[in-house]
C-alpha cells in the first residue's frame, strides 16, 4: 500500500494489478522500435546527454502543426440523403428569430463576396503550380479508386507561429532561404560551444550546422544570439543562408517598432516576408482514397517556405529523389511509405497503406489529378459528402438554426473559404468555435454575461447532434462547468483546438 | 506550483536552453511521450499527433518556458485528455485497448484501466507507469496534490470495483 493513499486506502492487490498491467501493458502500445530504448532512458528528469540547436524539433513541430489541422477529426461519416447537414438542397432560412446574434452583430447572411476558387482545375499535381490562396481538388486518376473522406482548414495552427517573430524568405523550391528572428525575456545564458559574432555592435553567438543530417537537407542552419539593450535577447536562426549574411540581417533589425512584439525591418531584396496572422490564409487539406484494400492519404498545406523549413529534422531520410518527388520511408512504419515533395507555394505528402512499397506510391502519386468541383464532388464514394467551397452559405445557415450566437459573429465570413471539406468536419469546427467564443464571453464577464455564455453553450449542445452529427457531450458538459463556476474547466475548454475565427467574437 | 523534484535542466541551461534544446528534448522524451499519450488515448496515431503538438506548444513558448521536459509532459496529458473527450463525442464506437493479449489477470486490469476516463487513466498511468509520487504527478499537471490524490481514489476505487 502506498503511503500516499493512506488516507484514501483501496485494496493492495488492485493497485498490484493495476501496476502489473500499466507496466506490461504500454509498451506493447508502442511500435516495435519504441521497445528497444529502455523507458528510463528517455524518463523526464534524465539530462540531456548532448546538445544541438533546436531547429530538428521545432521544424518538426510546425509540420505537425500543420499536418495536425489538416488531419483532425476526419473519420466523417456524413451521410448523404438523409436529414442534417450535408443535403444538397439549400436550406430555408425560417426568419430573424431563428438565429440569435448577441449584440446585435453584423447578421446579414443574403449577400456574400465572391469564393476564391482559384485553384487549376486541370493537370497533374506533380507538375502543375498552385496558387497560393486555393486549396487544389485532387482525385486519383486510377480505375476503382474513390475519395472515401476529406477535410481542409484555413484556420492557422493552434495560437499562431509567428505573430511574435520576423519571418523572411528567398528564392524557391528546394534552395530555399529562410531567416527568422524573435526576441526573448530571458538573458542570453551559457554560450558554450558557441562562435563569438558581433551584432551591430552586440557580443552575439552562433552555432552553425552543414547541414541537418535527418532530412537529408543540405544547407547551413544557423542559430544566432545577443543580447538587446533592455535585457531581453534577440535571437535569429536561418537556412542556407552564410553566418555573415544572417548577422547583416541581424543587424538591421529593429526590435522595439511602433507595433510590437515581433521585431523589424525593410525587407531586404530577394526576399519576402511571411505574415501569416494577416497576408494570405494558411490553407490545409486531406484526402483520403482507397479501392478497398488500399489507401492513399494525401495532404497539402502552402505557406511552403514554414512548410519547408518544417522539412528539418523530421527524423527520417530522403532516401528515393525522383523529380521532385522525394520518397521517405518511415523507419517505424515501413509498411506505409510516403512521398512528400513541395511545388510553388504548396508542400504535399502522400502516405499509402496497403500497397506493395515505394513503386507502387509512387505510380499512385503520379495518378493524382487536378479537377473541378464537379469532378472532384463525383469522384468521393457514395457514403461520402464533399462540402465544396461554394456551398457553404446554406450549411451555416442550418448550422445557426436555433443557435445563440456570440458578439461580433461575422457571419458573412464562415461561407467563404478556399478549402473542400465535408458537411460533418465543418459542423464540428463551427459548433467547437462558437463554444469558444462563449468560453470568452464566459471569462471575460459579469453574471449576466455568464448566463448568456450558459444559454449559448446550451443552445449548442441542444442542436449540434440534431443538425450537424455532432455530439453534444462537451458542449453539456461546459454548460455544466459553467453553472458551477468552475474557472479552471472553463479555461481549458477547447485549448489548443478553437478556430482561430473565434478569438474574435465573444 | 512546485517545481518537478529532478528539474531536467539547470538553471544556467535555461537560460538558452529554451531555444536551443528543443531538438534533443525530442530525441530524448520522444519515445516515452509517445507512450504517455498512447496509454491515455488508447490510440497510437492520435498519440502522434498529441505529441507532436505538444512540441509544436514548447516551440511557441520555447523562449518563455523554464522547464522544457516538464511542459511536454503537462502538455502531453492535457492534450491527450483533450483530444480524448473529443473522440468520445465524435465516435460511436470507444476507443479500446489495442495491445496484444497477456495473461488473463493482466489483460483484466488493463481493460479496466482502458475503460477508465482518460483524465484518471493519465493519472494511473503517471503514478504506475512512471512511478510518480503523487506531489510529482500534482507538479506535472498543475494541480493541487489533493486533486491529484482524490483522483487516482477515484480511480482505483473504480478499478477495485470493476476487478473484483
Amino acid at each position: 500500500m502506498n503511503d500516499d493513499l493512506l488516507d484514501h486506502p483501496v485494496s493492495p492487490d488492485v493497485e498490484r494489478r493495476v501496476r502489473a498491467a500499466v507496466r506490461e501493458m504500454v509498451p506493447k502500445l508502442l511500435p516495435a522500435a519504441d521497445l528497444e530504448a529502455p523507458v528510463t532512458a528517455a524518463r523526464i528528469g534524465a539530462a540531456p546527454s548532448s546538445r544541438r540547436p533546436r531547429i530538428a524539433a521545432a521544424a518538426a513541430a510546425l509540420l505537425a502543426a500543420a499536418a495536425v489541422i489538416g488531419v483532425i477529426a476526419v473519420s466523417a461519416t456524413s451521410r448523404r440523403g438523409e436529414p442534417g447537414i450535408g443535403g444538397s438542397s439549400p436550406v430555408t432560412v425560417d426568419g430573424p428569430s431563428a438565429t440569435t446574434p448577441l449584440d446585435a452583430g453584423p447578421a446579414a447572411t443574403a449577400s456574400l463576396p465572391p469564393v476564391p476558387v482559384t485553384s487549376p482545375a486541370a493537370g497533374d499535381l506533380l507538375s502543375t503550380v498552385v496558387p497560393l490562396d486555393a486549396a487544389p481538388l485532387v482525385v486519383l486518376d486510377r480505375e476503382g479508386w474513390q475519395l472515401t473522406s476529406l477535410t481542409g482548414t484555413d484556420d492557422l495552427p493552434t495560437g499562431d507561429l509567428t505573430m511574435n517573430r520576423y519571418v523572411i524568405v528567398g528564392g524557391a523550391g528546394d534552395q530555399q532561404t529562410w531567416f527568422q528572428a524573435w526576441a526573448s525575456e530571458d538573458p542570453a545564458g551559457d554560450a558554450a560551444g558557441a562562435q563569438p559574432v558581433d551584432v551591430d555592435g552586440a557580443a552575439g553567438h552562433a552555432t552553425v550546422r552543414e547541414s541537418d543530417p535527418s532530412s537529408g537537407l543540405d544547407g547551413l542552419i544557423v542559430h544566432l544570439w545577443w543580447p538587446l539593450t533592455d535585457g531581453r535577447t534577440a535571437h535569429a536562426t536561418s537556412l542556407r543562408l552564410p553566418l555573415e549574411v544572417t548577422a547583416g540581417l541581424a543587424a538591421d533589425l529593429d526590435f522595439d517598432p511602433p507595433a510590437p512584439p515581433a521585431p523589424a525591418m525593410a525587407v531586404p531584396e530577394g526576399f519576402t516576408r511571411i505574415e501569416p496572422t494577416t497576408a494570405s490564409p494558411w490553407l490545409s487539406f486531406g484526402y483520403w482514397y482507397g479501392d478497398g484494400d488500399r489507401t492513399l492519404e494525401l495532404n497539402g498545406q502552402n505557406l511552403a517556405a514554414i512548410s519547408l523549413l518544417a522539412q528539418v529534422g523530421t527524423g527520417r531520410a530522403a532516401d528515393r529523389p525522383a523529380g521532385e518527388v522525394a520518397v521517405t520511408v518511415d523507419p517505424s512504419t515501413p509498411d506505409a511509405p510516403e512521398a512528400s515533395w513541395q511545388l510553388g507555394d504548396w508542400l504535399y505528402t502522400a502516405r499509402g497503406e496497403g500497397l506493395s512499397g515505394e513503386d507502387e506510391l509512387l505510380t499512385l502519386v503520379h495518378a493524382l489529378q487536378l479537377a473541378d468541383p464537379g469532378t472532384f464532388a463525383a469522384a468521393a464514394a457514395p457514403d461520402v459528402d464533399v462540402l465544396l467551397p461554394g456551398d457553404r452559405l446554406p450549411l451555416v445557415q442550418e448550422l445557426e438554426q436555433g443557435v445563440l450566437l456570440p458578439a461580433n459573429t461575422p457571419m458573412v465570413e464562415w461561407p467563404v473559404s478556399p478549402v473542400a471539406t465535408s458537411p460533418r468536419d465543418f459542423a464540428f469546427r463551427f459548433y467547437l468555435g462558437l463554444a469558444c467564443a462563449w468560453r470568452t464571453t464566459w471569462m471575460r464577464g459579469d453574471v449576466t454575461a455568464h448566463d448568456s455564455a450558459v444559454a449559448g453553450v446550451e443552445s449548442i449542445a441542444a442542436r449540434a447532434e440534431q443538425v450537424g452529427d455532432v455530439s453534444p457531450e462537451p458542449y453539456t458538459e461546459l454548460a455544466g462547468w459553467m453553472r458551477a463556476g468552475d474557472t479552471e474547466e472553463v479555461t481549458s475548454f477547447g485549448s489548443n483546438d478553437c478556430p482561430t475565427w473565434s478569438q474574435q467574437l465573444g | 506550483m512546485r517545481e518537478q523534484p529532478t528539474s531536467p535542466v539547470s538553471e544556467p541551461e535555461q537560460a538558452r536552453g529554451a531555444e536551443a534544446d528543443v531538438g534533443e528534448l525530442f530525441r530524448l522524451h520522444h519515445r516515452r511521450l509517445l507512450g504517455l499519450a498512447t496509454a491515455i488515448t488508447l490510440d497510437r496515431s492520435i498519440a502522434e499527433e498529441v505529441v507532436q503538438d505538444a512540441f509544436v506548444g514548447l516551440h511557441r513558448h520555447v523562449a518563455d518556458v523554464r522547464n522544457p521536459a516538464g511542459y511536454l509532459q503537462r502538455s502531453v496529458v492535457n492534450l491527450a485528455v483533450t483530444r480524448v473527450r473529443r473522440l468520445r463525442r465524435s465516435r460511436s464506437v470507444p476507443l479500446e485497448p489495442s495491445a496484444p493479449p497477456s495473461t488473463p489477470e493482466i489483460d483484466e486490469a488493463w481493460t479496466a484501466v482502458a475503460r477508465l476516463p482518460a483524465h484518471q487513466r493519465a493519472v494511473v498511468v503517471l503514478r504506475y507507469w512512471d512511478d510518480m509520487t503523487i506531489d510529482a504527478i500534482a507538479s506535472v499537471l498543475g494541480r493541487p496534490a489533493g486533486s491529484v490524490k482524490s483522483t487516482l481514489h477515484r480511480a482505483l476505487k473504480r478499478l477495485e470495483k470493476e476487478l473484483s
